[in-house]
């Protein structure tokens, strides 16, 4: 209860913040950027403490002694880890991707797209979006399973779910750079998979003509959406 | 071919030839990705589902060769069931050979439902891929089985050959054997092998019924749950069956042994539950997966690297460390693996992080993980001790060609 309690007071605290800041870079960046330092300094780290082993391996010293430091370190090292493990679980928490999660950190949608995934097409009902909304994707799949990715438009990917068959996955994300954005499948589908691509549009302030778009009418868009021969 | 050490040395160099071939294929596929050749879609995708089958079909076996060896002292295998068990590998890889290269099987290794029932290959195809999978998964229960009745019976039961009389400090009788690493190690994979292979049995089953028009189809959540229990799974436990491999070579030329103590029997009885949540991280984005599942996956994906960490990975560089060890190729490639798979088992980590895994998910960091830690790690151990077995301590593997080839 304590946990929840402390999760909504960030959650709420977050929304505050985050609402207007939408030049802020996307929790996609960031989690990126976290986890490639955070892995390159551990390799660095690991590495290094390999490089100190062998160097030492060389030399001679009683086991007793060395069996008596592996104990140490498991039995301080071990709870160490164990608790900054369950403070990265706790705080990992509050990034959670799912339609709820996000809808408390970023607010309910306002646009709605229904996507559906065939090979080795996307159908979308929209392809214009608005900057700074938040934008609710409705993703299924015919035949096969896909994998909805978006990248923004310098190619970074933002966000992605599952396109299950029999399944309607809800995915909310809020596009605050405008541009173009491809969507790439992300879940091998056979012989097109790598041309199943198509795009859609974030509109720059000002420019709104996603209002005048058909919601509830299914469209293929762009050419890049178009069903594809998949010959190399 | 009558002993354990002839069906292990097959298992071995059969594993390694094919862990070769596979090689191979993927140089194709990176030739492909520099634009050097061109073997279009469907030749790249039969040669990519090859490749990943076959690598962890040939490494599986070479890792199973190699425990044979370590554990037949105690653990008495059956040299005739070694070997059956090998005739049955060898038919069903065959078998995924002739789906893949003859008859244009391309679903990739993981197979996930319901692509093989929807693939433009003709369904001969499907059927010998998911047959030779089949196949292959009923030679490691057998070898499962064959460890499991040989443990129970060399330790007086289960919960002994857990080394349970160690986890909860029970008096040990005199005469009374104690599993070693190994042993254990190889209990432990055995009892997860066996769920993973029946998680694999509920998957192919509804399967072969579609392909006989008994039904429609089927759910592919509950597909895709059961797909990864017994394939992530599968591939997990080989790396827990290298580290037993681990702490046999890394004995021979420290001239230290990897005591049974509290905390590995502690390490390895929480690995038998550890081990099987980690695959709910495959699923994260599936989205319509309940949320305890997702957070069971995250919780399962940071547990189950702590005991690998703090027992086989420290207690091995414990065994390097001050005991003027013999430098040769196989202590190199255990030093390559203890580096590979941590570095690898780190990034699981990272992308064992739902919100990380958001935007990493199927991305190259996920092949990026499993080859250095399957490479470096599970092929890196049983290579080693492969070398060690064919060498010995003082033979050709501690020569200075042989250490640069390690290097390199």
């Amino acid at each position: 209860m304590l946990f929840w309690s402390y999760t909504n007071f960030v959650v709420n605290r977050q929304n505050r913040n985050e609402s207007d800041d939408v030049g802020q870079p996307e929790e996609g960046v960031r989690c990126r950027l976290v986890s490639g330092v955070l892995f390159l300094l551990l390799t660095i780290a690991w590495t290094g403490v390999l490089w100190w082993v062998a160097t030492r391996s060389g030399q001679v010293v009683p086991y007793e002694r060395v069996s008596a430091a592996v104990s140490r370190i498991r039995r301080w090292g071990a709870p160490l880890v164990v608790a900054l493990l369950a403070i990265a679980f706790l705080v990992s928490l509050l990034f959670l991707p799912y339609a709820g999660s996000r809808a408390q950190r970023l607010g309910e949608p306002a646009v709605t797209v229904d996507v559906t995934g065939r090979m080795w097409a996307w159908e979308l009902s929209r392809t214009s979006l608005p900057r700074g909304q938040v934008v609710e994707f409705r993703v299924t799949a015919l035949d096969v399973n896909h994998g909805f990715g978006i990248d923004a438009p310098d190619g970074r990917i933002v966000t992605q779910v599952q396109a299950m068959p029999g399944y309607t996955n809800r995915l909310l994300f809020r596009f605050d750079q405008p541009g173009f954005y491809t969507i790439s499948c992300l879940e091998f589908c056979v012989t097109g998979h790598h041309l199943m691509q198509a795009q859609f549009t974030v509109q720059s302030e000002g420019d709104r003509p996603w209002l005048a778009m058909p919601t509830a009418t299914s469209r293929q868009c762009g050419r890049s959406n178009r069903q594809r021969s998949p010959t190399w | 071919m009558r002993s354990v050490e002839q069906a292990a040395l097959a298992y071995m160099v059969t594993g390694f030839a094919v862990f070769l071939l596979m090689g191979l294929l993927g140089l194709l596929m990176r030739l492909q990705h520099a634009g050097w050749i061109d073997l279009g879609p469907r030749w790249f995708y039969r040669i990519m589902t090859l490749h990943g089958a076959g690598m962890v079909a040939g490494v599986l076996l070479a890792s199973l060769g190699g425990v044979s060896q370590v554990i037949t002292a105690r653990i008495r295998l059956s040299p005739r069931l070694l070997w059956s068990a090998y005739v049955v590998c060898f038919l069903g890889s065959g078998l995924v050979v002739l789906a893949t290269l003859v008859g244009g099987f391309a679903a990739g290794w993981t197979t996930t439902y319901p692509l093989p029932v929807r693939g433009d290959w003709p369904v001969s195809a499907t059927w010998a891929f998911l047959l030779g999978y089949t196949l292959v998964a009923v030679a490691f229960l057998l070898w499962c089985l064959a460890v499991l009745v040989g443990a129970r019976r060399a330790f007086g039961g289960l919960t002994s050959a857990l080394a349970w009389p160690v986890l909860f400090r029970r008096p040990v009788g005199t005469g009374q054997p104690i599993p070693t690493g190994p042993e254990l190690a190889a209990t432990v994979v055995v009892i997860d092998g066996v769920i993973a292979v029946l998680a694999g049995v509920v998957y192919l089953v509804p399967i072969f019924a579609q392909l006989l028009g008994l039904v429609s189809g089927f759910d592919v959540l509950f597909a895709k749950n059961m797909l990864f229990i017994f394939g992530h799974t599968l591939v997990n436990l080989n790396i827990y069956l290298a580290v037993a491999l681990v702490f046999a070579t890394l004995g021979a030329y420290t001239g230290r042994a990897f005591k049974m103590s509290f905390p590995v029997a502690l390490a390895f009885n929480l690995v038998i539950v550890l081990v099987l949540l980690p695959y709910f991280h495959h699923r994260y984005q599936d989205f319509a997966q309940p949320l305890p599942l997702h957070l069971v996956g995250q919780f399962g994906s940071y547990a189950v690297g702590v005991p690998a960490f703090f027992v086989t990975i420290v207690g091995s560089l414990g065994l390097l460390y001050g005991s003027r060890v013999r430098w040769s190729a196989p202590v190199f490639f255990i030093l390559a693996g203890l580096w590979g798979w941590t570095v690898g088992g780190m990034a699981a980590v990272i992308d064992g992080t739902i919100a990380i895994n958001n935007v990493m998910h199927n991305t190259l960091w996920v092949p990026a993980h499993f080859h250095s830690y399957y490479l470096f790690g599970a092929a890196g151990y049983t290579w080693a001790y492969l070398f060690h077995g064919l060498s010995g301590v003082e033979g050709w593997a501690s020569s200075a060609l042989a250490r640069w080839l390690a290097w390199l």
